[in-house]
């Protein structure tokens, strides 16, 4: 793992300097935000949007801390696709644009480039996520009592895990693809398929994408409990990924 | 002692071959030219010599270490500057070059000193832009910087001077042969009058193999005979007296092909003899692009 520090260091400084870490930065703060503030809002919208002549009639609605958390989850799902999106090219405009030879025959070990790739890209990933979490959840404690959301905690952090899979998923498809659109597609197929085979109730407790679930965890309507097996299965597959790019990369042409 | 050994190396691209059973070796400080046409292998041979490609067969050592792909330890003998070197157009020529010497594991002050040294020698020390806004030349010139940042062994230049003015080629010839005393250089080219500048060492690359090689005065000296030219007073004269002085008529010029000295005496003879009028009789210096074409059979 030859170069592993100073090309992780160099990944989080082209993060900086290219302005990656400020636009997430927003990103994140600004959904924390939002999530609360549109739950806080929401009666009001609500009555704007209620058209008495046309016999739709919205009688009061009452907002709980249970809303806002509704709203984070929902969110976190439009972060994570504009990460991948973001993030999708960080390997292959290296090998396609040439700026990874130079460093690759002076010593630089292809597992070491990837691998600090995959961390620079988790660690600015779970520093938003849970700094994102910490707003959102001390902004909802001021208006209502967070302690009412059951398993709050526990939701988010099988949310995190299913991220965080999503992206070492990434990374495996980066070490290996061409272009980037190649890793876009790869890496939404292997969201999107277990989707929907998990619209089979058999399959969903073994399948990651159940450990997006997030409010539903917290109404109850899905036991944590019951997605054990979701859980081996995703930390797997992370696990894999990231063992099977280390490989794979040592194979790709230059 | 050879610095770079390359044995019986073959490579094939589909139903292409590439190299075939391509064999040299590179000395210690001497300045190696590498020549070949466009196509003819240059680079493939590079990215071998460099663990970038895997060869079919045959074998690659560099300081006696054999070469190995995917990630070749052989490397920290080697520095190495791509035809069109690409770099993170964020940073300036200072940090990646710190970039670059923390990757071969330098030490911070050792860094500093040896960062500061090369950015003086290929111009590019009072530069404090940004790279994506350099030139062409001052990438070149970066790229050789960095190349030389953990004083290599071998310096593997890939066609440094082909896309530059005539002013950017010749600053990163005097920055290659100023670099000469610390390492050998193995240059990739087509640009013969480059090899004839600054290389020790040539040889050419032809149809995957090298066709010939030497010193370069050796292999200047080794053509069978420089031509010599003869310019005739009029179209008529040259067309009548050409075939008869043994040459070839060309417009009002004769080319007599590998003209030996006893040879121009025997023209010279026949011209006062038969008082053929001529303007002027030169002897062509041998040069490596003659040379070229003979041996590519142009």
């Amino acid at each position: 793992m030859n170069g592993f520090t100073p090309f992780l260091k160099k990944e989080v400084f082209e993060l900086y300097r290219r302005g990656r870490l400020l636009l997430f930065g927003i990103l994140f703060v600004f959904f924390a935000i939002l999530s609360p503030a549109t739950a806080k809002l929401m009666p009001q919208l609500l009555k704007m949007a209620s058209l008495e002549e046309q016999g739709i009639i919205i009688g009061d609605v009452t907002v709980t801390a249970s809303n806002s958390w509704e709203q984070f989850f929902g969110n976190l799902s439009t972060i994570l696709i504009v990460f991948v999106i973001v993030f999708a090219g960080s390997v292959t405009k290296e090998f396609s644009g040439g700026t990874a030879i130079p460093l690759l025959t002076k010593g630089l070990s292809r597992p070491a480039f990837i691998l600090s790739k995959l961390t620079a890209a988790v660690g600015v990933w779970s520093a938003g996520f849970w700094l994102c979490f910490g707003i959102c959840y001390g902004y909802t404690g001021y208006y209502w009592d967070n302690s009412a959301v059951n398993d709050l905690f526990a939701s988010t952090a099988l949310w995190w895990l299913f991220s965080v899979m999503v992206i070492c998923v990434m990374y495996l498809f980066s070490s290996f693809a061409r272009t980037t659109t190649q890793v876009l597609l790869g890496t939404g197929a292997s969201v999107l398929i277990p989707y929907l085979i998990s619209m089979a109730k058999p399959a969903k407790k073994f399948l990651p994408t159940s450990l997006a679930s997030g409010i539903s965890f917290c109404s109850g309507e899905v036991s944590i409990s019951e997605c054990a097996p979701a859980i081996a299965v995703t930390a797997a597959i992370a696990v894999a990924s990231v063992v099977l790019s280390a490989v794979l990369i040592k194979k790709r042409k230059i | 002692m050879a610095v770079l050994e390359v044995k019986d190396l073959h490579k094939s691209f589909g139903s292409k071959t590439v190299l075939d059973g391509l064999s040299f070796t590179v000395d210690e400080g001497s300045v190696f030219g590498f020549i070949g046409r466009n196509g003819a292998g240059k680079t493939t041979t590079m990215k071998i010599i460099l663990g970038l490609l895997k060869a079919d067969s045959g074998e690659v050592s560099v300081c006696g270490e054999k070469v190995t792909y995917g990630g070749s330890a052989a490397n920290r003998f080697i520095g190495y500057l791509p035809d069109v070197p690409e770099y993170y157009g964020y940073m300036t020529a200072k940090e990646y070059l710190k970039l670059c010497g923390e990757i071969t594991g330098m030490k911070q002050s050792e860094i500093k000193s040896r960062s500061a040294e090369l950015l003086e020698l290929v111009g590019l020390a009072d530069e404090k832009h940004r790279i994506k806004g350099y030139s062409r030349g001052m990438r070149q010139r970066l790229g050789i910087a960095q190349a030389l940042i953990n004083k290599p062994r071998l310096l593997i230049c890939d066609e440094p001077t082909s896309a530059l003015d005539p002013v950017g080629r010749k600053e990163i010839l005097d920055i290659i042969h100023s670099a000469k005393g610390e390492t050998s250089v193995i240059f990739s080219t087509h640009i013969l009058s480059d090899v004839e500048k600054i290389c020790d060492d040539m040889a050419i690359l032809e149809k995957g193999s090298i066709a010939l090689s030497g010193t370069v005065s050796e292999l200047k000296a080794k053509r069978s005979g420089s031509d010599l030219v003869i310019v005739f007073a009029d179209t008529e004269s040259a067309a009548k007296y050409a075939g008869v002085l043994g040459g070839e008529h060309q417009g009002c010029l004769a080319v007599v092909k590998g003209a030996s000295q006893e040879k121009m005496f025997g023209i010279l003879g026949i011209i006062s003899e038969k008082k053929i009028p001529v303007i002027k009789i030169e002897h062509q210096e041998p040069d490596l692009e003659q040379l070229f074409m003979e041996v590519i059979g142009k």
